[in-house]
C-alpha cells in the first residue's frame, strides 16, 4: 500500500528521461489523477472546470477526474498515499497531522474562511453577542461549520455554554431556520444565506472571516509526493492557478464553462447560481491567490486546541507550504 | 342404559373441493351411538373415517346431512364430544400435567382444582410420577396416554378416537387398549373408535361398523355378543374367532 | 432430569467458554500480527493495544460509559418499539389475507428505503432528540420480527388448531395458549436479527444527529482522523450486539421448548 506511489513515480522519472531525449513538450502517457472534491458538483469549483476545459491540465500531462465524496475520505486517501491531491478545508490539516497523517496544504485557495452564521432578520441577530442564549443549528459537530462557529464565539469572547449548538444531522440549515426550529444556523456564506434571500426572506449574516482569520479550503497533498515528485505538484498547481486566474478575470466565461460540469446551472436556477459564483469570488481574491498566512494557521490551531479537538498545537510550519505558489503565481499571472 | 341415541348421523354426504374438481368422500352415512356403548368403525384406509369423525366432532360441516347430539343438531364443536387425534397433538411447551390441564384451563376451572383433576387423570392412565415430564421426554405410548387423559379431562359424554394407537408397536398397543377398556368400564363414556385392525375392533367393541372404500358409506354392522371382561383367553373361544372372520368378510365384500 | 440439567450446566460452562476465549485470543493475535507484519500506521490500521489504550483513556475521562449507555438506551427503546409494532402487525397480517395484501407492498417498500437517506428526514420531522434516533432504530428492527412472527403464527399445525376448536377455546385463549407459544421459537429467530439490526439503527441515528452515543464517538473519530477511536467504537457497538444476543438466547433457553 505504501509503495503504490513509488512505482508510478519511477515510471514517471523514466518517462521524463525519455522525453528529454526525444525533446517532446509533454509526456506521451498522461498521469491520471482522481481529485476528491469534498462536496457535490458545484459552480464553486469553476477554476477546475475552466482549467480542464481550456486544456491546462492536459498540457501538464494530467488526466483529471473529479470525485465528489466526503472531505474526511479525501484527507485519509491522501494521508495514506492512495491519492496525491484532495480539496479540503484548512482545519482538517492539523487534525489529520495530529493523528500521524503526513498531509500538507500546498495552496490556500479560499483566502477567507467561507463560514457564516445567518438568521432571519426578525430574530435581530446582527453581531456575535446577539447569539447569547440562542439556539444555533449546525449540520453536525464536525468540519468547517463547527470550527468556524466556535472560532467566532471565542473571537467574540463568548463561552461554549452561552450559545446552544444544535446538531441538525445534515445540511438542513435553511429548512431549520425557515421553520424556526433554531434561531440561527451556520453555513457557507456563498450558499445557505443566498438560498434564504432568494426565497424572499430578509437575512442577517455574521461573517466569521470578519472576526477571525482561519484557513479556508485549499489543495492538500502528502509529504511523500512533495519529496518524491515535486514536479507533479508543480504541474498540478500550475494548471489550477491558471484556471483560478481565468475565473477571477472573466467570471462570466467561467460560469458558462461550468454549465458543462454542473447540473442545473442553466434555466430557472441560472440567476441563483450566478449569484453564488459572484459571492464566492471575493473569498478567493488576494494579492497572491493561494498563499497561506502563518497567523491564520496559528489562530486556527489555537481554536482547535480550545475546542478540545487538538491536544497540542503541533508543528504549524509543517502544515502548509507557500513555496510552490510563490514560485508559480508570478509566472501564471504574467500569462505563462 | 337408555336406548335413546346420544349421537346420531343422518345421511351424511361430504364433498372435498380439489383443484381437479370435487371428490366424494362420504356418501349417505348414517349411524347411531347409544349411551355407554363402545363402537368401532372399521374400514380400509382412505375411506373417509377421519372425515366422518371430524364431522361427528363438529369440526367439519358436512355437505349434506345432519348430526344430532341428543335432541339437538350439532352446529360446531361441543364440550360434550371429546376427540383424540390420530397424529400426536400434545403441546411441546407444556408438561404432561399442563397438557392434561389444558381443557380445564380453557373451560375456566380454578387452577388448583384443575391441577388436582389433571393429576388424578394421569394416575388413571398409569402416568403417576410423570406429571412434570415434557412430551418429548415420554415414549410414544406414554404420549398417547397423556392425549387420552387430556380428552377425558373435560369429562365429555362421548369420546371419539381416531386410530389413537396406530403408530405404536403391537405390545404397547395391546397395553393401551387394555387401559382404554378399563377406563371405559369405570367411566362408561360412549366411545366411537376408528381403527383398521379387525381383531382390535372385535376385542374392544360392543358393535362394529364397517365402511366401504371411498366414497365411504356404512356397509355392515356386526354385534359382538362376546361377554366382558374379555381377557387374553378370548383367543381360545371359537365365537371370537368367528366374529373376527365375519368382520373380515364384511370388509372384503364392501371392498368389492 | 434435574441432575442431568445441572450436569450440563457445569459441563457446558467450561465446554463453551474455553473455545470462546480461545477464538477471542486468536482474533486479537491475528489482528496484532497483521498490524506488525504490514507495519501500518495507526490511522490506517491501529493495533489492538492502541485501540485498548484509546478506550481506556475514554473510560478514564468517564466518557466511555456515558456514550455506551446513551446508545444502549436508544437500542433498548428502538428494539422495544420495533418488536411491539412488528408483533402487533404480524397477528392480523398472518390471519387476514386482505389486510396482508393491502399492507405488504408498504412493508416491503419500507425495507427497501435506505435508512441513511430517511434518517435525516426523521430528524427534521421529530427534532434532533432521542425520539428520532429511537425511531430509526425501530424502523430497521421491526421487519425481521414481523416476518418471523407472521411465519410463526401461520405454521401452527392444523391438529393443534382443531384441538383448540374442539375445546371451544376463545380467540384470546387460542392466541395466548396456542399461537403465541407455538410461534415463539420462530419469533426468537427473528428477534435475534432484530436485536443486532436495532444496534445498527441506533448507530445510524447517532451518525446523523447526536451529541453522545457510540455513533457520535465513531463520527468524532472519523472527523478527527482518530482511527483507534473508530475501532474502539466498533468494538463497543459489537459489545452491545453481543450482550443483547446473549440475553435473548438466555430468554429463549428459558421459554422455548421444542
Amino acid at each position: 500500500m505504501r509503495h503504490r506511489f513509488l512505482v508510478p513515480s519511477l515510471l514517471l522519472v523514466a518517462l521524463t528521461a525519455c522525453q528529454a531525449l526525444a525533446g517532446l513538450p509533454a509526456p506521451a502517457t498522461p498521469t491520471p489523477i482522481r481529485l476528491p472534491m469534498g462536496y457535490i458538483a458545484n459552480v464553486q469549483f469553476a477554476p477546475f472546470y475552466v482549467a480542464l476545459e481550456k486544456g491546462y491540465f492536459a498540457q501538464e500531462g494530467i488526466e483529471l477526474s473529479f470525485d465528489y465524496s466526503f472531505e474526511t475520505n479525501g484527507v485519509q486517501l491522501v494521508g495514506a498515499g492512495q491519492l496525491p491531491f484532495a480539496l479540503v478545508s484548512g482545519e482538517q490539516v492539523p487534525l489529520a497531522r495530529a493523528q500521524g497523517l503526513p498531509v500538507v496544504m500546498i495552496a490556500q485557495w479560499y483566502q477567507r474562511y467561507p463560514i457564516a452564521v445567518f438568521a432571519l432578520a426578525e430574530k435581530g441577530i446582527r453581531t456575535p453577542p446577539d447569539l447569547r442564549g440562542r439556539k444555533v443549528g449546525l449540520p453536525g459537530f464536525f468540519g468547517a461549520s463547527y470550527v468556524g462557529f466556535k472560532a467566532l464565539l471565542y473571537a467574540s469572547g463568548l463561552r461554549d455554554e452561552e450559545v446552544e449548538a444544535v446538531d441538525l444531522g445534515g445540511f438542513t440549515q435553511v429548512a431549520a431556520v425557515k421553520e424556526g426550529k433554531v434561531d440561527a444556523a451556520v453555513g457557507y456564506i456563498n450558499n445557505e444565506p443566498l438560498v434564504l434571500r432568494r426565497a424572499g426572506f430578509a437575512v442577517n449574516v455574521i461573517d466569521v472571516a470578519d472576526h477571525t482569520a482561519l484557513v479556508g479550503n485549499g489543495i492538500l497533498t502528502n509529504e511523500r509526493t512533495i519529496r518524491d515528485d515535486p514536479d507533479l505538484v508543480r504541474r498540478f498547481l500550475r494548471a489550477f492557478l491558471r484556471g483560478l486566474r481565468d475565473t477571477l478575470r472573466d467570471p462570466r466565461e467561467a460560469f458558462e464553462i461550468s454549465k458543462k460540469y454542473v447540473e442545473g446551472l442553466s434555466g430557472e436556477n441560472e440567476a441563483a447560481q450566478w449569484e453564488v459564483l459572484q459571492a464566492t469570488l471575493p473569498l478567493w481574491q488576494a494579492e497572491m491567490p493561494g498563499r497561506s498566512d502563518l497567523r491564520a494557521w496559528q489562530e486556527m490551531v489555537n481554536v482547535l486546541v480550545r475546542m478540545g479537538q487538538l491536544k497540542e498545537p503541533g508543528d504549524i510550519g509543517a502544515m502548509f507550504t507557500n513555496a510552490f505558489v510563490e514560485e508559480l503565481w508570478p509566472l501564471v499571472e504574467q500569462g505563462r | 342404559m337408555s336406548d335413546r341415541p346420544i349421537l346420531s348421523a343422518h345421511r351424511i354426504t361430504h364433498l372435498y373441493p380439489t383443484p381437479r374438481g370435487e371428490i366424494l368422500a362420504l356418501r349417505e352415512v348414517s349411524l347411531t351411538l347409544r349411551p355407554g356403548e363402545f363402537v368401532c368403525l372399521v374400514g380400509p384406509s382412505g375411506c373417509g373415517k377421519t372425515t366422518l369423525l371430524r364431522i361427528l366432532a363438529g369440526l367439519l360441516l358436512p355437505t349434506r346431512g345432519e348430526v344430532w347430539l341428543r335432541e339437538q343438531p350439532l352446529r360446531g364443536p361441543d364440550r360434550r364430544v371429546g376427540i383424540v387425534f390420530q397424529k400426536d397433538s400434545l403441546l411441546p411447551w407444556r408438561t404432561a400435567m399442563e397438557n392434561v390441564r389444558l381443557p380445564l384451563e380453557l373451560g375456566g376451572w380454578p387452577p388448583l382444582e384443575a391441577m388436582e383433576r389433571a393429576k388424578e387423570l394421569l394416575e388413571q392412565v398409569g402416568l403417576k410420577g410423570f406429571e412434570q415430564a415434557y412430551p418429548q421426554e415420554l415414549s410414544g405410548g406414554m404420549q398417547r396416554r397423556v392425549a387420552l387423559a387430556r380428552a377425558l379431562a373435560a369429562d365429555p359424554e362421548i369420546l371419539l378416537l381416531d386410530e389413537p394407537f396406530a403408530a405404536l408397536d403391537a405390545i404397547t398397543r395391546e397395553r393401551l387398549n387394555e387401559a382404554l377398556v378399563e377406563l371405559w368400564e369405570r367411566q362408561r363414556k360412549t366411545v366411537l373408535m376408528v381403527t383398521h385392525d379387525v381383531q382390535e375392533a372385535a376385542w374392544l367393541a360392543d358393535r362394529v361398523l364397517i365402511m366401504s372404500p371411498r366414497p365411504g358409506t356404512i356397509v355392515a354392522e356386526i354385534q359382538i355378543p362376546f361377554p366382558r371382561p374379555r381377557g387374553a383367553d378370548r383367543w381360545a373361544h371359537p365365537a371370537f374367532l368367528q366374529t373376527v372372520w365375519a368382520i373380515r368378510q364384511a370388509l372384503g365384500n364392501g371392498g368389492g | 432430569m434435574l441432575g442431568k440439567a445441572a450436569g450440563w450446566g457445569i459441563m457446558g460452562r467450561s465446554a463453551i467458554w474455553l473455545p470462546r476465549a480461545g477464538t477471542v485470543f486468536l482474533f486479537v493475535f491475528l489482528w496484532s500480527l497483521l498490524v506488525r507484519i504490514g507495519d501500518y500506521p495507526p490511522f490506517i490500521l491501529p493495533g489492538p493495544e492502541r485501540v485498548a489504550a484509546r478506550l481506556w483513556a475514554l473510560a478514564a475521562e468517564g466518557a466511555l460509559w456515558r456514550h455506551w449507555w446513551a446508545t444502549a438506551v436508544e437500542v433498548g427503546l428502538g428494539l422495544g418499539l420495533g418488536v411491539t409494532v412488528g408483533l402487533a402487525l404480524a397477528y392480523p397480517l398472518a390471519h387476514w389475507r386482505l389486510f396482508e395484501q393491502m399492507m405488504t407492498p408498504y412493508l416491503v417498500a419500507s425495507q427497501a428505503v435506505p435508512i441513511i437517506a430517511v434518517a435525516p428526514l426523521l430528524i427534521i420531522w421529530f427534532g434532533p432528540g432521542l425520539l428520532a434516533r429511537v425511531l430509526v432504530s425501530a424502523l430497521v428492527a421491526f421487519f425481521p420480527i414481523l416476518v418471523s412472527a407472521i411465519a410463526g403464527f401461520r405454521q401452527v399445525p392444523l391438529e393443534w388448531r382443531e384441538l383448540f376448536r374442539s375445546l371451544q377455546a376463545t380467540r384470546w385463549q387460542t392466541f395466548w395458549k396456542l399461537e403465541w407459544p407455538a410461534a415463539l421459537p420462530v419469533i426468537f429467530g427473528g428477534l435475534k436479527i432484530s436485536a443486532t439490526l436495532s444496534v445498527i439503527g441506533a448507530f445510524v441515528g447517532e451518525l446523523i444527529s447526536a451529541d453522545r452515543g457510540i455513533g457520535f464517538l465513531i463520527k468524532q473519530g472519523q472527523g478527527l482522523y482518530d482511527t483507534p477511536l473508530v475501532f474502539g467504537g466498533i468494538l463497543l457497538l459489537a459489545s452491545q450486539a453481543l450482550l443483547l444476543y446473549g440475553a435473548i438466547s438466555a430468554l429463549e433457553h428459558r421459554w422455548v421448548r421444542r
